[in-house]
């Protein structure tokens, strides 16, 4: 009786998850105007969607500012997390990392206010570039998390002492240790940097300058003209890449603790 | 120990603290060339430690290190000429057995071919020629410990530093390894440096044996110098095990020493042996296969014999001998006697109330700093 009544409820958990989704998913077939009545299947908005010259525009500048992010988020991330995990502050390591967590806990709202208001103050033109590195402060965390449970692991096995042992000094036991090590975990937090910077709206609305249309600005000014069902046909195509960028960010991360 | 050159090795003095925490507290000693020194210590002793401080992973807050005569206190790990071969193995895993045991020597710019001889007799050290393409994942744990004992071996150092290195391996595995190390070492002529806290290990394999306790070195020598003679009730008690009896020097007559152990037996010791300077109240160490329980039938002690009195509180059954547990009259410590299986039978059951511990005069050994601990 008892885990009918689990089943029941869990059944329920993944429906209210996964509705939303399923109805954009199947309204993207829809041969209709409106997102509302179904009116038979259609592949026409996929179409449609290849022939959008702004939308395509639109998503090119989000890959080009994602994979700049998720760069710059990656270097600066290892960075990070190399200094935290290999060479720690004498005092206040805590008092570090959990700062470097901040991207996290501030609402995205005040982070764009905050960062307008800071370029228009240091009189740095709004640009492509400035987006690229707001997104990467964005992805930080993400990637800092990534890489430092790795570097944590590895200063356990005492690989990089092993490596100084037998003569190699910081920089070669660094190359020829703990970064081939580190590599897996290191693409991981590129690939989720990649996805905070791909989907971000909030951020980008505030500091977008003028002329540079990332994907969800786009999204956003075409729904002011209503909902047509290339926009889910968009959708569609967005979730299938972000789901493959999670799930290989996963299995890496698996495989780099095997 | 007076070396005829001068020693491979030499800590003066080392003091370290971590948080306020005093770790070491004055650390010398010396290490010849050849030699296999082992510093035994229960753990958080300071053994660990004196061994970071010798590769270089730790400084040292006061002291000096030398490495055949120069000063290596400030040089870094990758510049000494020492290799470690480290408690949990730290082979590379993203490098096969091969590549692992070549790291050092590639480190060296020396050429392919040479590296290969190298690193071949390395492994045929550890008869382990035929595993050199393998992961260090698709090994065992004795193979791991024979990888990294091939790859710290490979740059031929004239030392060795090892980290508790067989205390992953079942016991087994563990005393063959114990052979095999000393016979390496023995072949090869290089010093081992070698942390554990396992004495018996300790006694197998070293020349020498650095006892430590709560960052001081208690006792320095030959295991069965060690073992027979041990200077402090600490080392008495962790090599092998120990009596510990109270006593007190009463008076000296002529080339004896009048003395009462434990409040109630008094006896007279000749004064040689080291009694010369004894006086007051001092520890005396019995180690228990000494010890010989018998029934308590009222009989007198044979001459050059002591009688404890007592009751028999347990027997525990360990195989090749039986652990006997003497509950003494009058007193809060047991005494343990080690007896074999044939004397414990002969012994028979006929003791379950009185009984007596028997043990020669000269099996006492008196301790030389009993208060050291403190």
């Amino acid at each position: 009786m008892k885990s009918k009544w689990l089943s029941f409820y869990a059944a329920a958990f993944y429906a209210f998850l996964y509705m939303p989704i399923s109805v954009m998913f199947f309204f993207s077939f829809n041969n209709a105007r409106r997102n509302v009545v179904w009116r038979g299947f259609t592949f026409k908005w996929y179409g449609v969607l290849l022939r959008d010259a702004g939308l395509l525009g639109a998503l090119l500048t989000s890959l080009k500012i994602a994979v700049l992010a998720s760069l710059l988020a990656s270097v600066l991330g290892l960075l990070a997390s190399y200094a935290l995990v290999c060479r720690p502050p004498r005092f206040g390591r805590a008092f570090y990392s959990s700062w470097l967590n901040a991207p996290l806990l501030v609402p995205e709202i005040v982070l764009g206010v905050g960062l307008l208001s800071f370029f228009v103050r240091i009189g740095v033109p709004l640009n492509f570039w400035t987006l690229a590195c707001a997104h990467a402060m964005l992805a930080l965390p993400y990637t800092i998390g990534s890489v430092r449970a790795r570097l944590l692991s590895l200063k356990g096995s005492q690989l990089e002492e092993a490596a100084m042992d037998l003569g190699a000094d910081h920089w070669e036991a660094f190359l020829k240790v703990t970064l081939p090590l580190a590599k897996p975990a290191i693409v991981s937090g590129a690939l989720l940097a990649f996805t905070i910077s791909f989907e971000d709206f909030v951020t980008s609305f505030f500091i977008a300058g003028v002329g540079v249309v990332t994907m969800p600005i786009k999204v956003y000014s075409m729904m002011k003209f209503g909902v047509t069902p290339e926009i889910n046909a968009l959708s569609c195509c967005l979730l299938a890449l972000t789901l493959i960028l999670l799930v290989s960010a996963q299995v890496l991360r698996k495989s780099a603790k095997a | 120990m007076i070396f005829p050159v001068e020693p491979l090795l030499d800590l003066q003095g080392l003091e370290k603290s971590f948080g306020g925490t005093r770790v070491l507290k004055g650390i010398s000693l010396s290490v010849g060339q050849g030699e296999f020194l082992t510093l035994l210590g229960p753990s958080g002793c300071g053994k660990t430690t004196t061994l970071r401080i010798i590769a270089g992973f730790e400084t040292a807050d006061q002291g000096r290190v030398f490495l055949s005569g120069k000063d290596i206190t400030q040089v870094p790990p990758y510049r000494r000429d020492i290799h470690t071969v480290f408690q949990h193995y730290a082979l590379f895993p993203h490098y096969n057995v091969f590549d692992n045991v070549a790291f050092g020597l590639r480190l060296r710019k020396m050429n392919e071919g040479e590296i290969r001889d190298r690193v071949l007799s390395s492994l045929d050290l550890v008869r382990l020629r035929e595993l050199e393409g393998r992961r260090p994942g698709q090994l065992s744990g004795g193979q791991m410990q024979r990888v990294a004992l091939a790859r710290a071996l490979a740059g031929r150092p004239p030392l060795l530093l090892l980290d508790e290195p067989l205390g992953a391996l079942d016991l087994k595995l563990r005393k063959e390894m114990q052979l095999e190390l000393k016979h390496i070492q023995r072949r090869l002529g290089i010093s081992f440096i070698y942390v554990t806290h396992d004495q018996e290990e300790a006694m197998t394999m070293s020349d020498r044996v650095a006892v430590f306790n709560a960052g001081r070195i208690e006792q320095l020598g030959a295991p069965q110098d060690i073992y027979e003679n041990p200077e402090t009730a600490f080392v008495a008690d962790f090599i092998g095990a120990a009596n510990i009896l109270s006593a007190e020097v009463l008076s000296s007559v002529g080339d004896f020493l009048k003395i009462k152990i434990e409040g109630s037996v008094e006896t007279e010791v000749p004064k040689q042996n080291g009694w010369g300077g004894a006086q007051g109240a001092v520890q005396l160490a019995l180690r228990p296969e000494r010890v010989v329980v018998s029934a308590d039938r009222g009989q007198a002690p044979e001459s050059g014999w002591l009688h404890i009195k007592g009751a028999l509180a347990e027997t525990v059954y360990l195989g090749n001998s039986r652990q006997v547990i003497l509950r003494a009259t009058g007193r809060e410590k047991n005494i343990v006697s080690s007896m074999s299986a044939e004397a414990f039978a002969s012994l028979g059951a006929e003791v379950s109330g009185a009984a007596l511990a028997k043990f020669r005069i000269k099996d006492l050994v008196l301790l030389k700093n009993p208060e050291k601990e403190a």
